[in-house]
């Protein structure tokens, strides 16, 4: 990867909740235009390391860099608004505001950009025109997942955290997912996921990295990992 | 018109306004207490401009909400830091605080108060025109991109920051307006009566706005405007022989109202229908 496509760095990132270590010294990079994916089992870390990298944890050693700047203790808000989105784990869905609120308040940022990403959502997703005007709560799991994707696309982020896209969806649904995401790739977007299903994060992604007790004890090539048999014993059900 | 109905509408102007003075944090996830604060503000800004410095309605009006909002914005540097039960009990604080530097300050008439408050010729009308203003201003807030930023902090702080909402801008623009909206209402309030004391501005009063809040609706603009006649006349609707007993029956609607119905007499889903109706028409 050249030096310049890099759009993430993170360096030396220890995280404690008190005296308990959520994170030890995790090196990462994101390179542009790539779908990196976080593997690892429920309490490996993944969900605090995006936490931190938005700025809704604090880092308690290390620096993330984004777009060549520091952000390591930029406030939340900031984060967003130098373009990076986020996919909360549970979809973060605002239950009580339609969907159309929903998707405005994803570019609240950058309000002359919300009528031209409307239209471009609504044609990635028609079921959303079809429900813009139905509160977000009584769409289906799946059907969140796609607003809570389209939320995070409405302000033209550079680079989108997805923490567990595929949590409780139905397999038709989870390849549809992957393969949004897929194309959203394609469109130059780059994208870092976490996910606990890694044969299909590791299936559609590029690079992984697989986190266990908070530290990283693996990376590389999706493919490379896919045929590691540490990961295919301990992630992909294989003998 | 008879003095008694005048009074009353005037009265239910004022209570409308300040219970949307309570309701506009509220929308911002703020558990405020400071709206009776806000009042005295307005209140006395009002009388001592009409009284000692001669300014017509309206421009004690305006005035009381740039003082209203400029008092409110100071605290509300410090409550938007904090949340939930903290920024309830420390908003309180602004009650005792409000009542003791009038009791001290001669200027205001310290614990006599200020009496012989201009009268205001069609104060009706003019209570009437505020809460028209003011209902526009609250329907186009939660309809704007601001409203949507407030009702994403409602639900949730984190998550409206993974937006880009910065929540502590929110919460001080939330509390900014509730204290202008505040300072209209005690505007008023000190018009009405001509007389004003810093008693007045006490927990009583808080009590009475966050019954008409709760029991109209918090989650909706409208629901004030069954509440307040109800509950400002609640002894002109119980016999006479009750009327002492009118803070105990508050007390009563508030519990018995948040019980069976949580949301208050107004729900949102009551709107949204109503909505339907006249957009369908």
């Amino acid at each position: 990867m050249e030096q310049m496509s890099r759009i993430l760095k993170i360096e030396e990132l220890s995280v404690y909740y008190g005296q308990i270590c959520a994170i030890k010294r995790i090196n990462m990079e994101v390179f542009e235009g790539e779908i990196v994916t976080l593997i690892g089992s429920n309490g490996a870390g993944k969900s605090t390391l995006i936490n931190t990298i938005i700025g809704l944890q604090k880092a308690t050693k290390g620096k993330i860099t984004f777009m060549n700047e520091d952000i390591t203790k930029v406030s939340t808000d900031k984060v967003i608004k130098r373009g990076i989105s986020v996919v909360p784990e549970g979809r973060g869905m605002l239950a009580s505001m339609t969907v159309l609120e929903n998707l405005q308040l994803g570019a609240y940022h950058k309000k002359n950009v919300i009528e031209q990403n409307l239209e471009k959502v609504y044609e990635r997703f028609p079921i959303l025109y079809d429900r813009r005007l139905q509160k977000a709560g009584t769409l289906s799991g799946g059907e969140q997942q796609m607003l809570a994707i389209s939320r995070a696309i409405m302000g033209d982020p550079k680079l989108i955290l997805l923490d567990e896209p595929s949590l409780a969806l139905s397999p038709a649904y989870v390849d549809k997912i992957f393969k949004i995401l897929v194309e959203l790739k394609k469109e130059g977007m780059t994208i870092l996921l976490s996910e606990q299903n890694a044969k299909k994060a590791l299936q559609y992604s590029d690079r992984g990295y697989v986190l266990d007790l908070g530290e990283t004890v693996l990376d590389g090539k999706s493919s490379d990992l896919a045929g590691n048999p540490a990961v295919r014993s301990a992630y992909l059900g294989a003998d | 018109m008879s003095t008694a109905l005048s009074y009353f509408i005037i009265f239910c102007c004022v209570f409308i306004i300040l219970t949307w003075a309570a309701y506009v944090p509220f929308r911002a996830g703020l558990l405020y207490n400071g709206t009776v604060y806000c009042m005295a503000i307005g209140g006395y800004f009002a009388a001592l401009a009409s009284k000692t410095w001669h300014w017509p309605f309206w421009v004690c009006i305006i005035g009381a909400i740039v003082v209203g909002a400029i008092l409110g914005f100071i605290p509300a540097l410090g409550f938007s830091r904090t949340s939930g039960i903290v920024t309830a009990v420390s908003s309180m604080a602004l009650i005792f605080i409000i009542q003791s530097v009038i009791r001290n300050i001669d200027i205001l008439g310290a614990g006599r108060g200020i009496s012989g408050i201009p009268k205001i010729e069609n104060l009706v009308l003019y209570s009437l025109i505020l809460v028209l203003i003011v209902a526009v201003f609250i329907f186009r807030l939660d309809h704007s991109r601001l409203g949507r930023a407030f009702e994403a902090v409602q639900t949730d702080p984190d998550m409206a920051a993974t937006l880009g909402v910065n929540v502590k801008i929110i919460s001080v623009l939330g509390l900014t307006i509730s204290s202008a909206l505040g300072a209209v209402a005690g505007a008023i309030y000190a018009f009405n009566m001509r007389i004003i004391y810093p008693e007045t501005f006490g927990f009583s009063l808080l009590l009475s706005v966050m019954t008409m809040l709760f029991v109209g609706g918090r989650y909706t603009q409208w629901g004030m405007f069954i509440s307040v006649p109800l509950l400002w006349g609640i002894n002109k609707w119980i016999p006479s022989s009750l009327a002492i007993y009118a803070q105990i029956i508050y007390g009563v609607i508030l519990i018995v109202i948040l019980m069976a119905r949580p949301e208050g007499l107004v729900t949102r889903k009551m709107v949204a229908g109503v909505g339907r109706v006249f957009v369908r028409k």
